[in-house]
């Protein structure tokens, strides 16, 4: 089932009702309903893939109380950690990465004949982001930063909880856990704030990521036909294609949970808005970008050690990220672009100089932030670039392309109406955001204080929304990581 | 809690109501736009199409069936009937709806090209539709062929999602009179014929029963159907085969049902270009010349009820 659908329009009112007015009385009986709603949602899509998440949550529920119990025996607690992490990314490795594996040592020991090795497994939706969340909770009871729950039901609703299951926010089990071990209340601010933030999701996803999805799949898939202008067009919508799509998905799960009385933790803050690439990552994909710098960069050594030391670390951590989107070497390679870029900022120190929000006390930003943050976009697109590309080759050619066959007339076709009426919702989306950018998402309404307006944004945004409705809406491109 | 289910669903009836007089609003706009294809579906809905003979197709009626340059020269009243992208299935429910709402004519026009002949499921600029939605003649034929859910139908705006604001916004580049529209330049130079496989023979097989119900409905109340090829530049549109399956399948209709069939297809404007819009359409200009010709046929064989 899919954010998108005019089932899950179905089923989460439904859901909702249950889970008050039925099941809030009894914590137990709660949890146990957030498993079921979570496996339907799940196994709509394919209920043989429920196996794998009962798996990867049975083993690390027992896993956890293992370590706990053997927490003075640490060389016992690391071998069951590492079996546990050995499980899970072994699951993960043969589902998404053994063709890749198997294809790249065909092509250079089998002269690329991989027919016999290569498995053709269908990738499990979001098989990343729930593995990367059960391993948090080993890691973390490991670590001693979180005592195992006894509650199989309890664990099961973290690892499962269903707007965040597919495509995140990938949580923590000392944020997400404690929730369901407390009796939720439900609080009608955070209700209405999540609807909110729903509506904005949808807009994102709907409005933006969907339109310029079209535009952009269409140059991706014939590159030469294209001239430059045209292909800059396509980078640039594809940098507010996967923003839409992700940012917005992020939205619809984190409003979703808020109706359920549990805080999720935020995901995206306003990344375009970033003056350098090191404030941009510290804004996009919050859950996986920390959850990288607390599992894997610190443990190596974090920037407290040499200075090749850190440069070697920033490249792993970078090339891990990439590669964990999928197994392409476009993912390696877009790793590996912005290691080169963030390697400048933070071998020099100035990976933290941009903290707070830009123009935090003004309206609007000064000359040298706007060219920051214009800067910073383009080279963040460049990066999409590659991300986007089905391959290499593919890749360099867009690049190629951007200088060939360009005129003035090609510009036209951007003036046409039906491009200028979608394109202007980019304009708004940015606006908004901009507006609302010290908040947790575009449509808080915090600055509005008068209701008649608050409510025409709210049947204006829905509108618009429903009137770019597609049946056959693509599917969030997250799904595939 | 029930405070926020109460506020939620106080918000969903305003939310509802405020779409409903929108969508209310929009339908009437687009009832009474004098923009095609709106415009036709006015006319046979509100039974004002009054004419003698009637030219039943897709875009090719729109600009080829000069109804101005008919009128003045068959001294009838004449409609084109054009149905953009359409198919016989939809033209076949449009003729349904006029017939029920409109006095019969004498003559039924049939204009007839391989793409006509063949199915899409794409629904050709389905806001035409919605001004009628909640007639139950219009559902009733309708519904079946495009699939409108019951989401298009209740859920008040919903219908109007991807809509195609160019219907409204576009410029009128010509002047519409009785489904004819007059377009007055040519398209230059001309794009290259379309490679793409002809799907026509598989598809008459499809739309027989369809084409069979409607010519016995016409014979059986004494109106003549007249089969039209139309001129197309340089015969472009035609596949290999394709027109002599054309041919032979409404010739056979034509003996069967006592029709008439009518070829312009090797017409002598057919390697003008000034005479196209395009190389499927005729321009105004062409539209004229190729009516001269029609209108001389059709007073000689058909209205002066003449046998070929």
């Amino acid at each position: 089932m899919t954010f998108n659908s005019l089932v899950f329009a179905a089923f989460l009112p439904v859901v909702f009702c249950l889970y008050w007015f039925v099941f809030g009385r009894n914590l137990k009986w709660q949890n146990l309903f957030v498993v079921a709603a979570s496996y339907v949602f799940y196994g709509w899509w394919d209920w043989k893939f429920l196996i794998l998440i009962a798996i990867t949550s049975f083993f690390s529920w027992v896993s956890g109380l293992l370590i706990y119990k053997y927490k003075d025996e640490r060389r016992k607690a690391r071998w069951i950690s590492a079996a546990n992490i050995i499980l899970n990314l072994g699951i993960l490795g043969l589902f998404k990465y053994y063709d890749f594996f198997a294809q790249s040592f065909a092509d250079l020991f089998l002269g690329g004949k991989a027919d016999g090795i290569l498995l053709h497994l269908i990738l499990p939706v979001g098989i990343s982001f729930y593995t990367f969340q059960a391993l948090s909770y080993s890691i973390d009871v490991y670590r001693g930063k979180i005592e195992p729950t006894r509650d199989i039901i309890q664990f099961f609703a973290y690892v499962s909880f269903f707007p965040q299951l597919v495509a995140g926010p990938i949580e923590r089990a000392t944020n997400l856990l404690p929730q369901f071990a407390q009796k939720r209340v439900f609080d009608y601010s955070q209700g209405v704030d999540g609807l909110r933030q729903i509506l904005w999701g949808y807009f994102k996803k709907i409005v933006i990521a969907d339109w310029c999805g079209v535009y952009v799949d269409e140059v991706f898939s014939d590159i030469p036909g294209h001239d430059g202008v045209r292909l800059a067009v396509a980078a640039v919508l594809f940098a507010f294609q996967i923003y839409g799509d992700f940012s917005g998905y992020s939205d619809i799960a984190i409003g979703t949970a808020k109706l359920f009385g549990i805080k999720l933790m935020r995901n995206f803050a306003t990344p375009y808005f970033s003056r350098d690439i090191a404030e941009f990552w510290r804004r996009w994909h919050i859950s996986l970008t920390t959850w990288f710098r607390d599992y894997v960069y610190i443990p190596m050594g974090g920037s407290r050690r040499s200075k090749a030391r850190v440069a070697l670390n920033t490249m792993v951590i970078f090339l891990v990220s990439g590669f964990w989107h999928g197994a392409n070497w476009t993912f390696l390679a877009w790793g590996a672009f912005h290691a080169l870029l963030f390697l400048p900022l933070i071998l020099t120190g100035n990976n933290r100089k941009y903290k707070e929000i830009v123009a935090e006390d003004r309206r609007l930003p000064n000359l040298k932030e706007f060219g920051q943050i214009v800067l910073t976009f383009v080279l963040v697109t460049v990066g999409w670039v590659i991300f986007r590309a089905d391959n290499l080759p593919q890749a360099w050619s867009f690049f190629a392309g951007l200088f060939h066959g360009n005129s003035l007339d090609d510009l036209k076709f951007f003036g046409n109406m039906t491009f200028l009426s979608r394109a202007v919702w980019i304009f708004v989306m940015l606006l908004v955001e901009w507006v609302d950018r010290r908040e947790e998402h575009g449509l808080s309404m915090r600055n509005t204080r008068c209701r008649a307006v608050r409510y025409a944004i709210y049947f204006a945004v829905i509108l618009v929304t429903m009137l770019y409705f597609d049946d056959g809406s693509p599917k969030f491109i997250y799904f595939q990581f | 809690m029930s405070k926020f289910v109460r506020h939620c669903l106080l918000f969903g009836v305003v939310l509802f109501l405020l779409f409903s007089a929108m969508d209310f609003c929009c339908s009437k706009v687009a009832e009474r736009s004098d923009r095609q294809p709106f415009n036709i579906w006015h006319d046979i809905m509100g039974g004002t199409v009054d004419a003698d003979v009637v030219a039943l197709g897709n875009s090719l009626v729109t600009l080829d069936f000069n109804t101005e340059y008919l009128d003045s020269t068959l001294g009838v009243k004449t409609y084109a009937m054009g149905f953009s992208g359409s198919q016989f299935d939809r033209q076949s429910y449009m003729y349904s709806l006029y017939r029920s709402r409109n006095r019969p004519p004498k003559v039924m026009v049939n204009f007839i090209d391989q793409r006509s002949m063949s199915l899409t499921k794409r629904v050709p600029d389905k806001e035409q539709f919605f001004p009628w939605f909640f007639d139950k003649d219009f559902r009733r034929v309708v519904f079946p062929v495009e699939g409108f859910s019951l989401a298009d139908r209740f859920i008040p705006m919903w219908r109007w999602r991807e809509f195609n604001f160019n219907l409204f916004l576009s410029r009128l580049d010509s002047h519409i009179t009785k489904g004819f529209k007059y377009v007055s330049y040519s398209l230059s130079p001309f794009p290259e014929a379309s490679s793409k496989p002809m799907r026509f023979g598989s598809d008459i097989v499809a739309l027989t029963p369809l084409w069979e119900e409607y010519l016995s409905r016409n014979a059986s109340e004494g109106i003549r159907t007249v089969f039209v090829v139309p001129p197309m530049y340089n015969s472009y549109f035609y596949a290999p085969g394709c027109k002599e399956l054309l041919d032979s399948t409404f010739q056979a209709f034509a003996r069967r049902y006592g029709a008439n069939f009518l070829d312009y297809s090797s017409l002598s404007i057919k390697e003008d270009s000034t005479c196209f819009r395009d190389p499927y359409h005729l321009n105004g200009k062409g539209s004229e010349v190729f009516c001269e010709t029609l209108s001389r046929d059709l007073r000689n064989l058909v209205l002066m009820d003449k046998n070929p």
